[in-house]
């Protein structure tokens, strides 16, 4: 019974692992759609209506988005609330490497330090980062992420045939 | 509002050192030390407050004028382009800032698109003298208000007078329907539809109009009996004047110039005195400091008070 209760224990575990995985690779892929969508909308914002970028945000936050990418707008507009804040706007999230917490830290410092056209540039710049770190995302999606599912799975069974 | 927009630096110099309520403008120039103007004085601003030596003045650098207008933007320079072509924005406060670069025009239609590069900002402070223009008022009202002009050279303290004007009515308990056109956003201040200064009790405000389409929509719209306008500069803004006043509608504006005789000398004006279109003229000076009244004279350009 005892080794019954422990092979299903270790079944679970396995299968969580690969869940796990699996769900670490589509938040990043649905984050970074977050982000390209979210310069998209500021770019057409920026174009034609000439809100204050704290509207736009809290504009934008209405929508049913990505948590994490809220997570990131609730840090900004905490920064957009005090500019001269000592430590300038930073991207913490954990499911973010090091090199895409910068870019993702740079695009949202230089947004609004331009005129209409200027702006514009500069998201649209932004979004082609953007576009690039999310076809990276979906590539290790696709790769790592179901194949994580699919090899914990195995290792789960090949575990279980070994104790048996 | 204005402190939250300086640097750590100069916010620890105004707000340790300097009242505001008596400085009127702070220039800032790229790698130029900050100066402040007090009550018609230019100082330096140095970390003990204000000085007259150079060598304790704080300076500025390009970097710092980018993220003043990044910060009094709320983050949003590309949303007042605009009023960056005019060479101003104006802030929650009704704090105006002048702005000076490199001025972008568009050949073909012969418009600026825009400045960049910004080399100076010239922050004003507003104030609300409450009376300033008291000793006045009672020259300018007659059946009603009589067309008045406001005239004095930059910075003493026109928008000041013309702004206690707009109040001294509801004071007076003058049941007149007031119209401001606020261009810069300088004379009511409104911001997200609030007025910042207190100007009575009568009054609408359009901010952000071009005097053209103001006082044409303004009459039409608003039924006003009394137009307030800051700064006639051009022949346009004087057919709309005659517009208003034909319609029925008294005008009070200001206009830059020293005194009345100079006045003559710009462009349209002295066709403007000649045709009576004003019935009254209001010098400013700093003789007796900013905003003393110089004189208030007739249509026939009489002296009828004088401070």
């Amino acid at each position: 019974m005892v080794k019954v209760l422990l092979l299903v224990v270790i079944f679970v575990l396995a299968v969580f692992i690969g869940v796990s995985i699996n769900s670490y690779f589509t938040n990043r892929k649905k984050f970074f759609q977050e982000f390209s969508n979210f310069l998209e909308y500021l770019k057409i914002q920026v174009s034609f209506q000439k809100s204050k970028i704290k509207q736009l945000v809290e504009e934008y936050k209405k929508q049913n988005i990505d948590e994490n990418f809220m997570k990131l707008l609730d840090d900004y507009l905490i920064y957009l609330t005090n500019l001269n804040a000592e430590v300038p706007f930073e991207a913490k999230l954990a499911i973010l490497k090091e090199n895409e917490k910068s870019i993702i830290s740079r695009v949202f410092m230089s947004i609004g330090r331009f005129n209409s056209d200027g702006e514009v540039a500069n998201i649209h710049n932004a979004l082609k980062e953007a576009n690039s770190l999310l076809i990276d995302a979906q590539e290790n999606q696709k790769k790592y992420g179901a194949v994580g599912v699919k090899l914990s799975i195995a290792l789960g069974l090949l575990l279980i045939i070994v104790i048996i | 509002m204005l402190l939250e927009i300086l640097p750590a630096k100069l916010k620890q110099a105004f707000e340790n050192k300097v009242s505001l309520s008596g400085v009127s403008e702070i220039r800032l120039r790229v790698n130029k030390p900050v100066a402040v103007n007090v009550k018609g004085k230019l100082y330096y601003l140095a970390e003990y407050g204000l000085c007259s030596k150079l060598k304790d003045a704080i300076f500025v650098d390009y970097e710092t004028i980018k993220n003043i207008l990044y910060s009094a933007t709320e983050a949003s320079v590309y949303s007042v382009n605009n009023q960056l072509k005019e060479g101003f924005i104006t802030i929650k406060g009704g704090y105006r800032i002048g702005i000076v670069g490199e001025v972008v025009y568009d050949d073909l239609v012969e418009k600026v698109v825009t400045i960049r590069n910004i080399s100076s900002l010239n922050i004003r402070i507003p104030h609300f003298i409450k009376d300033c223009s008291k000793p006045a008022f009672n020259y300018l009202i007659e059946d009603t208000f009589l067309n008045t002009l406001i005239i004095s050279p930059p910075g003493v303290g026109k928008t000041t007078f013309l702004r206690d004007l707009i109040f001294q009515i509801s004071e007076n308990n003058f049941a007149l329907n007031s119209l401001i056109l606020d261009e810069r956003y300088e004379i009511a201040g409104m911001s997200d539809g609030e007025c910042q200064f207190n100007i009575g009790q009568f009054v609408d405000v359009m901010s952000g109009v071009k005097k053209k389409y103001g006082f044409e929509v303004g009459v039409r719209s608003m039924s006003p009996n009394v137009i307030f306008t800051d700064e006639l500069a051009t022949v346009d803004d004087i057919h709309s004047v005659e517009y208003a006043i034909a319609c029925g509608v008294s005008v009070v504006a200001t206009v830059h110039s020293k005194n009345i005789s100079t006045l003559k000398t710009k462009p349209n004006f002295d066709k403007v005195i000649k045709d009576k279109l004003f019935k009254r003229y209001i010098v400013l000076s700093t003789r007796n400091g900013l905003g003393t009244i110089e004189g208030v004279y007739d249509e026939n350009l009489n002296l009828i008070y004088r401070e």
